[in-house]
């Protein structure tokens, strides 16, 4: 069944009590809360997703509770627990929502060493992935925001998933999420998007998060090869720009923004490197979201004359 | 931090064992990881033919560097020797190859 | 029945019992390892038992994860030892390493599927400055840098405030003896540094001799008290016992030494507890000659009523309106024993108007 199965007084109810199965690409995470703010925005921004009765087994059990103390009463407070164990102080209760969407990072950032995991957003289309590894403030999330309006598929947009058995991007396609100016950007840029609630004096200022597109849920136990690796900067007022990259260079920037590099080992070097030169390397700096359209559309069609996405590891 | 010796004319330089490490290269540019400490790092091609040159024996700098100008076709000066003895003391910083006393 | 942990300590007894677990079983499973900082022990006792392939397949991709980051913090662990001799190579000090890496470079079972952050090690109290000044030339350098907190280490605890690599993030604990000085049992640690064996391969480098290794585990879980990671702990005491037990004159040596060493207490209850709760064989013989250390009746059912609560992961599906209590008097008790009352209450009064009791040493 779908998340949108539900009203919003079932889904709360259902939330309250024994909680329900979120099934997000290879996860199934466990949600219990008696938050409103977290049963609407899980209302807008997963409809689409499978859910399911906790029977059995889950990947994480993870809950949204009201902090406990004195504080209560004056300064209510949000807690994220995992399976009863709270990994992050808490936040300001209307800080709920985002908190869950940064606690459920946090679990598969954690638990994944069996993948080799990068901060970065990544994208499909016609077969191969563009991964955009980049550090907050560099304009990925707007771009890879920008790129699943216009027909890319979301894979994710803050954690890569690499397998290490054959290097393919395991795709975790949730909400995006967009900070401060981007969200007016993004409402501009694709009236037809849904964005969820906008939080505010987060400690990454207000965000809110986009719903991610219906075809790429859907398809999120497909995988995909990595095509480019491109590392964006947003320059306000600045031409698109793409300029090619030295690929040990490339490679050590990949390096830099991976969670867990060094867990890994040998494994990750290994497909790290299988990757890199299978793919092609870019610096790219925009100022616009449609010009930054135009340099990707011929990115992928010049993959596409290139040669059928055929080829198997 | 500690300094390297000014006079590295009298150590015997050795490449850690290399079974240990793991090679990338594109046009000239290395990539090598290092399995003990996790660690991935670029090196410039000097950097990286002394490293793979010392696997398996050791060195004294001055043969190195002929061995290094003969692999880049180029003539043993200053300042080949200079690039060699930086990369060496480079690669003994973070650990991957080691000095003797001679 | 709460106090069993189940299925956890089942399967840590016998990891054929896992054949029967049905999915949701295998879903608490995961949890309380999880919790218990267990998930790669358990991980290599399936693989040990070659039971791997019989975990569900959701199940089986986490021990995989547990087994790559055990297996990264054991590279990790050997490659920080390196720097650490590399860093002490002119002193001619040798390093008897601890805990977790030792089990890691002296490749007893223990240290297979062992997670831990810090590097212990001991040097003797006499040369502590010099491997000190010595680690702060190659990038080590202290981490409690307000002088209430230096003074508490270098006055009253047995190692050097906690050292941090500027580069690597690592963390060393250089310690002097095992307990601190303040504490009520005093373990000699010239005996401990002579009878220290060597480490193949790693010229300078030793070990604890066996039965001081498990005295220590067992003084550390039992006397020094941090029982956070309790079961795991209690886990490491079971496996090196039985890894050591075969040997021929282990168990003599063990009793023995822990007379030797004022640690017959500590020895008591690691045998207690190991035997119950992960059935542990000890030889009848040695159980009778651990006796030595029991404590009076009353205490001993006091004692046996708090460990066997706080010994166990502290997850909601093992603890019972118990539980915390009994944790809080094994904390309070843990710190009474590491320092007289005059000394504990102003130390306690600080630390709570930090707001830090829980979550950081000192």
């Amino acid at each position: 069944m779908k998340l949108s199965d539900f009203s919003e007084p079932a889904l709360t109810r259902q939330l309250a009590g024994e909680g329900l199965v979120l099934h997000t690409g290879p996860f199934s995470v466990h949600v219990r809360t008696t938050m409103s703010s977290v049963v609407q925005g899980l209302s807008i921004l997963y409809r689409d997703y499978d859910v399911s009765h906790m029977q059995g087994y889950a990947d994480f059990h993870v809950q949204l509770v009201a902090g406990g103390g004195l504080r209560r009463w004056y300064k209510p407070q949000v807690r994220f627990l995992f399976d009863g164990f709270a990994p992050f102080k808490p936040l300001p209760l209307d800080q709920a929502f985002p908190m869950f969407e940064w606690g459920l990072n946090w679990c598969v950032a954690n638990h994944m060493h069996n993948c080799l995991i990068l901060h970065a957003a990544v994208v499909e289309r016609g077969g191969y992935a563009v991964v955009l590894p980049a550090p907050p403030g560099s304009g990925k999330s707007t771009l890879c925001a920008a790129l699943v309006t216009r027909g890319w598929r979301l894979l994710s947009d803050e954690l890569t998933i690499v397998s290490l058995d054959d290097g393919t991007i395991v795709p975790l396609p949730r909400p995006v999420g967009l900070k401060n100016h981007s969200i007016a950007v993004m409402k501009a840029f694709a009236p037809h998007c849904t964005v969820g609630n906008e939080t505010r004096d987060t400690n990454k200022g207000t965000v809110a998060h986009m719903r991610a597109p219906r075809q790429s849920v859907e398809q999120a136990l497909t995988p995909a090869r990595v095509g480019w690796v491109v590392f964006p900067t947003y320059q306000s007022g600045a031409p698109a720009r793409l300029e090619k990259l030295g690929k040990a260079g490339a490679f050590m920037r990949v390096v830099q923004n991976a969670f867990n590099f060094n867990v890994v080992g040998v494994k990750g070097f290994d497909v790290l490197k299988g990757i890199i030169d299978d793919c092609a390397c870019y610096e790219f700096s925009y100022g616009q979201l449609e010009q930054a359209m135009d340099v990707f559309d011929s990115l992928a069609a010049s993959r596409v004359a290139e040669k059928p996405a055929q080829k198997t590891a | 931090m500690p300094t390297s010796p000014t006079n590295t004319t009298l150590l015997l330089w050795a490449s850690i064992p290399d079974e240990v490490l793991r090679w990338a290269e594109w046009d000239d540019q290395y990539v090598v990881y290092h399995e003990d400490s996790g660690d991935a790092h670029q090196l410039n091609q000097v950097a990286a033919l002394s490293l793979q040159h010392l696997t398996g024996q050791g060195q004294v700098s001055g043969d190195l560097v002929r061995t290094v100008a003969q692999l880049l076709v180029v003539d043993v000066d200053d300042a080949l020797t200079a690039t060699v003895e930086q990369a060496l003391a480079n690669l003994r910083r973070i650990g991957l190859v080691v000095s003797i006393r001679l | 029945m709460p106090l069993t942990c189940d299925p956890l300590l089942r399967v840590l007894r016998n990891p054929t019992d896992s054949a029967q677990l049905n999915l949701s079983q295998w879903d608490l499973l995961l949890r309380q390892a999880r919790r218990a900082n267990l998930l790669s022990a358990l991980s290599e006792r399936f693989l040990h038992a070659d039971l791997v392939d019989s975990v569900p397949p959701k199940v089986r991709k986490y021990l995989d994860a547990a087994n790559m980051l055990a297996d990264a913090n054991r590279r990790g662990a050997r490659w920080e030892v390196r720097c650490v001799l590399k860093a002490l190579e002119g002193t001619g000090i040798p390093v008897v390493l601890l805990k977790g890496a030792a089990y890691v470079l002296a490749d007893v079972p223990t240290g297979r599927g062992r997670l831990f952050h810090d590097i212990d090690f001991m040097v003797p109290k006499a040369r502590l400055e010099q491997v000190e000044q010595a680690l702060r030339w190659q990038g080590w350098t202290s981490t409690h840098l307000n002088p209430y907190d230096q003074r508490y280490y270098r006055q009253w605890m047995h190692e050097l405030p906690p050292m941090r690599h500027v580069k690597r993030g690592t963390v060393l604990d250089v310690h002097h003896t095992i307990l601190p000085e303040t504490a009520k049992l005093h373990p000699d640690p010239e005996k401990l540094l002579s009878a220290a064996r060597d480490v193949p391969g790693f010229p300078m480098l030793k070990v604890f001799a066996p039965a001081d290794m498990v005295l220590h585990s067992a003084t550390h879980l039992f006397h020094d008290g941090e029982l956070e990671n309790g079961l795991r702990d209690l886990v490491d005491l079971d496996s090196l016992l039985r890894h050591f037990g075969d040997k021929p004159r282990f168990w003599d040596d063990l009793n023995h030494r822990a007379a030797e060493l004022d640690l017959t207490r500590p020895l008591y209850y690691a045998l207690r507890f190991t035997r119950e709760l992960l059935n542990t064989p000890v030889p009848e013989a040695a159980w009778r000659q651990a006796q030595q250390g029991r404590p009076p009746v009353l205490l001993a059912s006091l004692m046996n009523a708090l460990f066997r609560r706080a010994l166990l992961p502290d997850h909601d599906s093992c603890n019972t309106w118990l539980t915390a209590p009994a944790r809080w008097l094994l904390y309070v008790r843990s710190h009474h024993l590491r320092m007289p009352l005059h000394l504990l209450v102003p130390h306690l009064v600080r630390k709570a108007l930090r707001g830090k009791v829980d979550t950081e040493k000192p």
